[in-house]
């Protein structure tokens, strides 16, 4: 059909064509319209579906929570030095002071503590917790000391849970053994910590 | 007709408005009651309210109406055409009515009688086969003022039709004998006279234009029948009509049927007996009419669904109906996407208040819980830290307790590495002889190897040192050979190690 028959009919049907036309343009702005709400809904659902897993995850938890005694929660809140895992910078200076005293009551002599660069074997696995994010301080704490191999495997075992052995080096010199341990500490990125 | 609802025949004219409430029943049509208005319409808006009051006023509610019309520019034609479709029979009866009665716009409305005999019987497709046709039309005023006047709820119209139509359903009714027959209706505004031949009406001759008020006299009507049955005799090869009925005012009538009989030397019958007036025959015919298979009717009904579909599915109604249709279903589409998208996010909307609300509840619950967690973490890296230390020096202190009399550490390194930790051990084997130097080496490196967790050692380094000056004393001591023995201590006892 040529476009002179479409103009010819056009004309003759004038209202006609003009309802064509307006209907087509509503039908084109719907289609858009509706495509678009469509593609919404996609994104929209995964929402509503993340909400109900999130909703879902709380009513399992108040449903699996148990309340503890008074007592448990004063327990909780006050836990011993031996098991904190981590130690604020404002307290290195106090586990230094562990550290020499502990190395000394194992027998060992001449113990000098120094703090250092960390080490640069190979990073120790950290402890996780809700309440603070853990990570190894940015220093490092030396024992230097002289006496027996089993007091230094003694201090070893006998070492607080905040620093993790990282190097032990031994030397046979005249005078002695000369000994060094290399311990990493872990430090509390935020949050207040027991111990 | 439904049951339970009024049913009125009725006949509207200029000079009077009857109606009548028949009942339809097995044996046919029940005239109950009938009333007239004579008094003079001035517009057809006045002849309206006029029937309009006298069905209030008989109570009529929920009635069905059959009418016929005559006067206000009413008009009637009898005409023969091939038959043809409706679109192609309307132009030319429409230019025949403008040329008929000078008309420039009537509404026209026309239905099929009878099919005409052929001159030549033989010719093929019957279709196109001459066929009568019966048109009926009036001014869109008068057609707007019936729309106007009788859209009232309460009263459903079933026909307003043509005297001279309902005239011929009332012919039909009397059993449209195959006789020449004329049919005389003395109405008020003078006489209707139709001929019917072989069952067809043929002729159908309006009243002479009256004067106000002045109802012609019998000798009058007498001369405007002979005019007619003349010219009816004319026109159809000498056809004369040998049986009257009349239909005429009970005074009238034996008066007219005496004159008739008499003067033409025809026979007379009662038309449509039972009725006491030729008015309320008319509406009977215009009733009869509305029960007709093709009805010729001028009001203007509201289309029907299926109409209404009809007209939306033929030529450029078709492209705007689907055009329409398409949107609709878009819009529809559309909406309904809307309408989840909405419900999804109010639905997200209250998840999230409630998410929000449960939360600010169970955040005592959850610093508990989180505090019990880290307690629980702690102490399980705390045992794990302590197995970990305790694995390193229980098997460095076991290394050295097996470690042979003729070995001596100088030094020894350990250092962590990601999967446990690695040793180095430098050092010196003595014996007496070579052999006895490299016995004892070989004794402490089975040591280290047969240990359980620790990867098989690698002995780095395997030499004699060079005689110094002190070497007359390190002769005393025997054979010296110094070594580096490296190896690998796993973690939680992995044994995996660098081999």
């Amino acid at each position: 059909m040529a476009m002179k028959d479409l103009q010819s009919l056009s004309a003759r049907y004038r209202v006609h064509a003009e309802c064509v036309g307006v209907a087509c343009l509503a039908l084109l702005v719907f289609v858009t319209m509706g495509t678009a709400a469509r593609r919404k809904l996609g994104p929209a659902r995964a929402d509503r579906a993340k909400a109900a897993e999130v909703e879902a995850e709380i009513v399992n938890f108040r449903a699996a929570f148990r309340q503890s005694s008074p007592n448990g929660n004063a327990a909780n809140a006050a836990l011993p030095d031996s098991i904190a895992v981590v130690v604020p910078r404002d307290g290195r200076v106090s586990l230094a002071e562990r550290l020499a005293a502990r190395a000394e009551r194992v027998g060992l002599s001449d113990v000098r503590v120094r703090f250092a660069a960390p080490d640069t074997s190979a990073a120790p696995a950290k402890p996780t917790l809700f309440s603070a994010t853990v990570a190894v301080a940015d220093y490092a704490i030396s024992v230097d000391c002289a006496g027996s191999f089993a007091a230094v495997l003694s201090l070893v075992n006998d070492l607080p849970p905040s620093v993790a052995l990282q190097r032990i080096t031994a030397v046979r010199e005249k005078a002695g053994s000369h000994f060094r341990l290399t311990l990493a500490v872990f430090e509390a990125a935020q949050a207040t910590q027991h111990g | 007709m439904s049951r339970g609802r009024r049913s009125f025949g009725a006949l509207v004219s200029q000079d009077s408005v009857c109606l009548v409430e028949y009942a339809a029943e097995r044996t046919g049509i029940r005239v109950l009651e009938q009333w007239t208005d004579n008094t003079r319409s001035v517009s057809i808006d006045d002849a309206l309210a006029r029937l309009v009051s006298l069905l209030s006023a008989r109570g009529a509610r929920n009635a069905v109406l059959a009418l016929a019309i005559e006067q206000f520019g009413v008009f009637h034609h009898v005409m023969a055409l091939p038959d043809a479709v409706n679109d192609v029979l309307r132009p030319v009866i429409r230019r025949e009515v403008q040329r008929v009665f000078g008309m420039a716009d009537p509404v026209i409305v026309f239905t099929r009688g009878l099919p005409q005999e052929r001159r030549e019987p033989a010719r093929a497709d019957a279709r196109t086969a001459p066929r009568q046709l019966f048109v009926g039309g009036a001014p869109h005023e008068t057609i707007e003022a019936l729309r106007d006047k009788l859209a009232e709820p309460l009263i459903d119209v079933e026909i307003v039709t043509v005297v001279p139509k309902a005239i011929h359903s009332l012919y039909e009714a009397s059993g449209g004998a195959l006789e020449p027959t004329a049919v005389l209706v003395c109405l008020d505004g003078g006489p209707h006279l139709s001929f019917f031949l072989a069952g067809r009406l043929e002729l159908a001759i309006d009243p002479p234009i009256a004067l106000d008020g002045e109802r012609p006299a019998v000798p009058m009507m007498l001369d405007q029948i002979e005019r007619g049955a003349v010219y009816f005799r004319q026109q159809f090869r000498g056809a004369t009509a040998t049986r009257f009925l009349v239909a005429a005012p009970e005074g009238e009538y034996d008066t007219l049927a005496s004159a008739l009989e008499e003067r033409l030397g025809v026979r007379v019958d009662p038309l449509f007996a039972g009725t006491s007036s030729p008015e309320a025959v008319v509406a009977m015919g215009a009733v009869l009419e509305a029960q007709s298979d093709t009805p010729l009717d001028l009001f203007p009904h509201a289309p029907t669904l299926s109409e209404r579909l009809s007209v939306l599915s033929r030529g450029p109604n078709l492209a705007v109906g689907s055009a329409s249709a398409a949107a609709l279903i878009a819009g529809l589409w559309a909406l309904s996407q809307f309408a989840t998208l909405s419900s999804v996010r109010k639905n997200t909307a209250a998840l999230q208040d409630s998410i929000q609300r449960d939360l600010s509840a169970v955040a005592p619950m959850r610093l508990v819980a989180q505090r019990r967690s880290d307690f629980a973490h702690q102490v399980e890296f705390v045992r794990t830290s302590e197995g970990e230390r305790s694995e390193l020096t229980t098997t460095l202190e076991a290394i050295s307790e097996e470690t042979p009399l003729g070995i001596r550490f100088d030094s020894l390194r350990v250092s962590r590495t990601p999967s446990g930790w690695s040793a180095a051990i430098n050092g010196q084997a003595t014996g007496a002889t070579a052999a006895q130097a490299v016995h004892n080496l070989d004794a402490f490196f089975n040591s280290v190897r047969t240990r359980e967790g620790v990867s098989p050692p690698n002995l780095d380094q395997f030499d004699y040192p060079a005689a110094t000056p002190d070497s007359t004393r390190s002769a005393s001591r025997g054979i010296v050979i110094i070594f580096r023995l490296t190896f690998d201590v796993a973690r939680g006892g992995n044994s995996e190690g660098r081999r």
